[in-house]
């Protein structure tokens, strides 16, 4: 449970932060001349100060439920369990680098290589069943996508090696 | 009579029908893999429906919604690992049955009483939306920012925790909200000199980062899914029993499938666990629930099958979402810019007539495409996890791209997947954003046009009798949850 509060202190803390920086950048905004009473800037700062005043209840909350026992609880135990942050940045680091290469590598190959590291990734043993099921996703991913629903998606830097518009 | 025609005009002149069978199919796939949402479901295939007939789109959506709460009772009753959220108290006496090897007639009971259910909640949807036709054009902005703020006071419910668990992602989607120009003035708002910013951030992209990237997310690590068994066969109830020993399970579902679905923020969970409760008071047997009883099935698998239907009805009349999936329903409907509300009747009613009929060609399909694909959607769901997770990752990714076709889409999509991430962890309401996102620029706009063609004055708020009633409406909600809250709190 000390876990538990602790965590929502530090949010509390960092969504002040974002509050503030929000209102900050609200009241930045220029005025206009077509603007209305409220303007540009006046629902936003309503929403700044909200998150504010909510997040410094919630830090009122847990610094008051704050308990002295250091002692693991059921509900700390499933946390632990369920969100393995590691895990989970590596795979957001797949996307990342998913993005950053399909500009030039191409929508197919691109797809088919996010697929094969993911698994990969996962702990999948290397295997030619694995290399097919990348290739056929690859290839079934671009066809959905370019062929049947008509979506230009990035071509890297194929079409000019093969001399295609 | 003139819905009638309308409806019956989307089915013969659009491609409704396979639209209605390919969204079952892929809602029961999808709701049978543990950990994929009929919400999440849904939002995988939302960007897919970018260049679709708005109706067309908006019956594949609630057709994989109905799919999905099947599904999800796949697993429950074979595995004992409910595939969606609905589907836990499935879980407590179709695994019994399961396990008594009496498993195809567990699911042969899911499949009937959710398909009872489902027509029962079509009729429930048609009945009770159908009066709101009348007063679709006596809607004031300030009337609409008395909806928008009933919407946003669903939010005091959302939290398993504490009140404020909801606010604070309600108040960050009214921020996400605020991104892009002004709509009265025309500045641009936190925009970062990026003109992909300038029309303001998709409600599809914040919805698919928030359930779906973040799911994902939390999945990579968890041990894989277990298995189902192969060989199954469906056995189907006979009409003796379902007019005989279910009959009184199935009126509970309709019931308190009806209520808790016109009530935001309820949903299918709350309506099966109070559905089963009910049946087990009203039981003949009462001893045999826990220990695989066929009304411990029926009644849960008849609620939640109703709230797809019902679910719709605060969509339809108010733009309001009362659950996840509701919620990437609606975003469709603004993906095609449909806007919901009272309106939508006037102004677009082939697509709420659509949406009728759709529900009907979706409930058909899930009888027969729940009966004869048994086999192969246990195959699909034993697919090693890994896999169907790259797959879904893919396809998350390259849906995303199709909604603006730019690069920009899936990043701001894996920012939302780690907001949402996060808010888990802290044990924030990801449906309090969704509804903030897709509330906010309601409440902003239509509370600065009642202003503005009322000169300034405040009282046109509570002078508008609608308006007043929504607002005081707003009040009531927030105060008895508070209320609510506070009684939890002290009995600790």
């Amino acid at each position: 449970m000390k876990k538990f509060l602790d965590k929502d202190l530090l949010a509390g803390l960092f969504l002040i932060g974002v509050g503030s920086v929000y209102y900050y950048m609200a009241n930045s905004l220029h005025r206009s001349l077509l603007s209305d009473r409220v303007g540009a800037d006046g629902f936003p700062k309503l929403l700044a100060v909200t998150l504010i005043i909510f997040s410094t209840i919630m830090i009122l909350q847990s610094v008051i439920k704050r308990k002295p026992s250091s002692a693991t609880t059921a509900d700390e135990g499933d946390d632990r369990l369920r969100f393995k942050f590691k895990n989970a940045a590596g795979m957001l680091l797949l996307g990342i680098g998913y993005l950053l290469i399909v500009s030039w590598a191409g929508y197919m190959v691109s797809i088919a290589l996010l697929i094969l590291v993911a698994l990969r990734y996962q702990g999948e043993p290397l295997s030619w069943n694995m290399l097919l099921v990348t290739v056929l996703a690859g290839i079934f991913f671009w066809v959905f996508f370019v062929f049947a629903l008509k979506i230009p998606m990035p071509g890297g830097i194929w079409p000019g090696l093969f001399g295609i518009r | 009579m003139e819905g009638l025609r309308i409806a019956f005009e989307v089915v013969t002149t659009t491609p409704a029908v396979f639209a209605a069978a390919f969204g079952v199919a892929w809602g029961i796939v999808g709701g049978a893999l543990p950990g994929i949402s009929p919400s999440i479901s849904m939002a995988l295939i939302l960007p897919l429906t970018y260049g679709m007939n708005p109706v067309v789109a908006i019956i594949l959506l609630a057709s994989v919604y109905v799919g999905a709460e099947y599904g999800g009772s796949i697993p429950a009753i074979l595995i004992s690992t409910p595939g969606t959220n609905a589907a836990t108290v499935t879980v407590i006496d179709g695994y019994e049955m399961h396990l008594q090897g009496k498993g195809g007639e567990a699911l042969g009971i899911s499949l009937v009483t959710g398909w009872v259910g489902g027509m029962a909640g079509i009729i429930m949807l048609i009945f009770l939306s159908g009066w709101l036709t009348k007063v679709a054009l006596m809607f004031s902005p300030a009337a609409y920012f008395g909806v928008g703020v009933l919407g946003l006071s669903v939010i005091a419910s959302l939290s398993d925790t504490t009140m404020v668990k909801g606010f604070i992602p309600g108040v960050l989607g009214m921020m996400v909200a605020t991104i892009g120009a002004d709509p009265l003035s025309g500045v641009n708002r936190f925009t970062f000199d990026r003109p992909e910013l300038i029309t303001g951030i998709s409600v599809i992209v914040v919805m698919i980062g928030l359930f779906a990237v973040s799911e994902m997310l939390i999945q990579i690590g968890l041990p894989p899914w277990p298995k189902g068994e192969a060989g199954v066969r469906i056995v189907l109830p006979s009409i003796k029993m379902l007019l005989g020993r279910l009959a009184i399970p199935q009126l509970i579902g309709i019931i308190v499938g009806t209520f808790e679905g016109i009530v935001p923020g309820a949903g299918g969970t709350v309506a099966s666990f109070i559905s089963y409760n009910e049946a087990r008071r009203w039981s003949k047997h009462k001893e045999e629930f826990g220990k695989g009883s066929p009304e411990g099935v029926a009644a849960p698998e008849c609620a939640n099958n109703v709230v797809t239907a019902t679910t719709l009805i605060p969509v339809l009349a108010f733009g309001i979402p009362g659950s996840n999936s509701a919620a990437v329903l609606l975003g469709g409907l603004l993906l095609h810019g449909l806007a919901p509300g009272p309106q939508i009747f006037e102004n677009s009613p082939e697509v709420v007539y659509g949406l009728f009929a759709g529900l009907v060609m979706a409930n058909m399909f899930m009888l027969l495409i729940g009966y004869f694909t048994i086999r192969q959607c246990v195959w699909l769901v034993n697919r090693p996890k890994p896999y169907v997770l790259a797959i879904i990752f893919g396809l998350i990714l390259s849906g995303s791209y199709t909604i603006n076709h730019s690069l920009f889409d899936p990043a701001l999509l894996l920012v939302f997947g780690v907001i949402g991430y996060f808010m888990r962890y802290l044990g924030f309401s990801l449906l309090a954003m969704v509804l903030g996102v897709v509330l906010g620029f309601m409440v902003e706009t239509n509370f600065r046009r009642a202003l503005v063609m009322s000169a300034g004055d405040y009282s046109t708020f509570w002078k508008d009798p609608i308006g007043a009633v929504l607002i005081a409406l707003s009040a009531v909600f927030v105060i008895t949850s508070l209320a609510g809250t506070l009684r939890k709190q002290l009995k600790k």
